[in-house]
């Protein structure tokens, strides 16, 4: 569909389709771009199990504390 | 004593046939004198291990004991998940050490990743053959 004949039918969506239209695009421009979006806090959010590095140094933790629980 | 051991992977859905089949290793995991023989996904896009709640209840453990959260991603990040540390027998080797993040998901699999699973066992994929080998890591 050409873009002329897109933009009187995008004028008709809600003020919250016109947003959650907004989202989709930002969300396929990252994912072409191969970006990873930022987290509320102004950081990269995690994707997944795969690069949950923070919960892998936490579990080395718990392997420590519990070796020194068990030999001293 | 046997170094290696191979395993065939699991067919998940019998309607598919080998396109579901996943590398599920059996594993006996003990909790203080408790003991629970079940499967676990090994999973290389895994930065965990992770124990699904209910194995870890069975295993005698106690949410309100284990202090430290675990922050995982993906999936799992909606629910909270606390660090416990079990003894695992893959075969006859030697028992080793793991540490799983403990979820609160009650639909989570028992997955064998990275930390420390990985750590303690060297895995060798055989896709093509639908099988794997397992043997301790070397020191």
């Amino acid at each position: 569909m050409p873009f002329t004949e897109l933009v009187p039918l995008l004028k008709k969506l809600s003020h919250a389709e016109k947003l959650l239209l907004l989202h989709f695009l930002v969300a396929e421009l990252l994912k072409e771009s191969g970006l990873v979006p930022l987290s509320d806090g102004g950081t990269p959010a995690s994707q997944g199990l795969y690069d949950s590095f923070e919960a892998a140094s936490v579990l080395a933790r718990a392997l420590a504390e519990e070796k020194v629980a068990t030999h001293g | 004593m046997v170094d290696r051991v191979r395993f065939a992977f699991t067919e998940v859905d019998p309607s598919l046939g080998a396109l579901s089949t996943l590398p599920y290793l059996p594993i006996v995991l003990t909790y203080q004198n408790q003991s629970l023989r079940v499967s676990g996904l090994l999973d290389t896009g895994s930065s965990v291990n992770v124990l699904p709640y209910e194995m870890g209840l069975r295993l005698g453990a106690v949410w309100e004991r284990q202090r430290l959260s675990v922050p995982l991603g993906g999936n799992l990040s909606k629910f909270e998940a606390r660090a416990v540390v079990m003894t695992a027998n893959v075969e006859q080797f030697p028992p080793v050490e793991l540490a799983f993040a403990w979820t609160k998901d009650r639909n989570a699999p028992l997955i064998l990743g990275h930390m420390n699973f990985f750590l303690a066992f060297d895995v060798c994929f055989y896709r093509s053959e639908l099988a794997f080998e397992v043997s301790p890591k070397r020191y």
